[in-house]
């Protein structure tokens, strides 16, 4: 299982984790990370990998945790 | 300063919009600084193609939520969205930023970012986010949008026209929306095969007019065009209106044993300033010309097939069109060297046979008036 922790003091609008997982993250009405669902499923994994590397602010992390 | 063609009347020793539209009548040619003034290809930019419907894209670039699909109409890009409410919309595809584009390819995404500095924007094109806006006071992204485009369907086809209150496109394709509605059916089963290109050492309207007469097809196109439709003038059916050109011609020559009788043949419709499809019993298309500079143009021609028909045929067919449009891009590229030369001033339009040419001029002449 994966979670996904969200800074969003770092979090700066860039929206490229909308782009790269747009069923994990949107934008709310203060242009901030949105996440949809805090934990990734298999399916998700590959693309909210990429949303994290892609975050310019380093707003987004991902934790490993055993079921 | 706006530009306006009394401007570009004195400079070029053009005669007043009457004479201009007399002379056509006359069967005399636009005189040559027409096609290669850089003031009249700024003219065209904002009498012509800032205000006129254009072929944008298959319906099928923009068929689900999240899809775009990019084009340009003239020197405009333009950006056509099909947002998650349904809406297909169309933009000016420049960021308000610092007016780098939205998208270069056609895609399918929940936000339109643009890959310069991150400002993002929503499918509806109201600006969503712009990086480190926080740290700018007053920075408010709710005010800004881009801007705004027309957007209509043409059967499957998608339009755009770069004037946000443009009439509808109803209105100026009216007079072949009878022919057109039967030709686009018969079109949509088609499939897409091949996109071609051309770059043209030429005026867009020279390569326009050639595509809206068949004069030239009996010698130009004796063995590709001309071989395989007849263009006689008693089997080419011509008609045209202020906007609109009409073609129809019997397939003349197939490559197998099927008679050409029972067929339905060529049939081909034109729309001002630059947009066309086509079809017959094999192949279809749609494309567009667009002036790239006074004496240079860019053309694209996507190549659909009927599914089921003889490959043989599709396959001669596709290659036939191709060198088709290479023979017209030689010759209009070669007419622009005598357009530039400066010593014969205008042509001689014969109105039986090109009749379609003197609409086109007149639509063109009566637009850089207005």
């Amino acid at each position: 299982m994966t979670k996904i922790h969200v800074d969003l003091t770092q979090c700066q609008g860039y929206a490229n984790c909308v782009v790269s997982a747009p069923d994990v993250f949107d934008l709310d009405d203060n242009g901030k990370v949105d996440v949809l669902r805090a934990t990734v499923d298999d399916a998700h994994l590959t693309e909210v990998r990429e949303a994290v590397r892609s975050c310019p602010a380093a707003a987004l992390t991902l934790e490993e945790t055993t079921p | 300063m706006t530009l306006h063609l009394d401007d570009v009347r004195e400079r070029y020793g053009l005669p007043s919009t009457d004479q201009l539209l007399a002379d056509l009548d006359a069967g005399r040619t636009l005189p040559a600084p027409f096609y290669y003034a850089p003031e009249i290809h700024q003219l065209e930019q904002e009498k012509i193609f800032s205000k006129s419907w254009q072929y944008a894209c298959h319906e099928s670039a923009v068929a689900r939520p999240g899809d775009y699909a990019v084009t340009r109409a003239g020197a405009i890009p333009i950006i056509v969205t099909h947002g998650k409410d349904g809406e297909l919309r169309g933009f000016v595809n420049i960021c308000r930023h610092r007016l780098h584009s939205i998208a270069e390819e056609n895609g399918n995404k929940p936000l339109l970012q643009c890959p310069y500095h991150g400002w993002t924007y929503g499918l509806d094109g109201k600006l969503k986010t712009a990086p480190r806006s926080q740290r700018e006071p007053n920075f408010d992204c709710s005010t800004i949008s881009l801007e705004p485009v027309s957007v209509a369907r043409w059967d499957q086809w998608i339009f755009v026209n770069p004037d946000p209150d443009a009439a509808p496109l109803d209105t100026v394709t009216a007079d072949i929306r009878s022919r057109t509605d039967e030709l686009n059916a018969d079109l949509r089963e088609f499939e897409f095969q091949v996109r071609y290109e051309y770059d043209m050492d030429c005026n867009w309207k020279l390569w326009a007019e050639n595509a809206v007469e068949c004069y030239h097809c009996p010698t130009l196109h004796n063995t590709s065009f001309g071989k395989t439709y007849h263009t006689s003038p008693d089997d080419y059916t011509i008609d045209s209106s202020d906007h609109t050109i009409w073609h129809a011609s019997p397939i003349k020559w197939l490559p197998t044993s099927v008679d050409p009788e029972g067929l339905e043949g060529f049939r081909f419709a034109f729309t001002f300033p630059s947009s066309f499809f086509a079809l017959d019993d094999y192949v279809g298309f749609v494309g567009s010309i667009q002036p790239v500079a006074p004496q240079k143009s860019w053309a694209f021609v996507d190549m659909y097939a009927k599914p089921g028909a003889d490959p043989v045929v599709v396959k001669e067919w596709l290659d036939m069109w191709d060198r088709t449009l290479i023979e017209d891009k030689r010759a209009t590229d070669i007419q622009q060297i005598g357009y530039n030369s400066g010593r014969v001033r205008s042509g001689h339009l014969f109105l039986d046979s090109e009749s379609p040419l003197q609409a086109f001029m007149r639509t063109a002449v009566t637009a850089l008036s207005s």
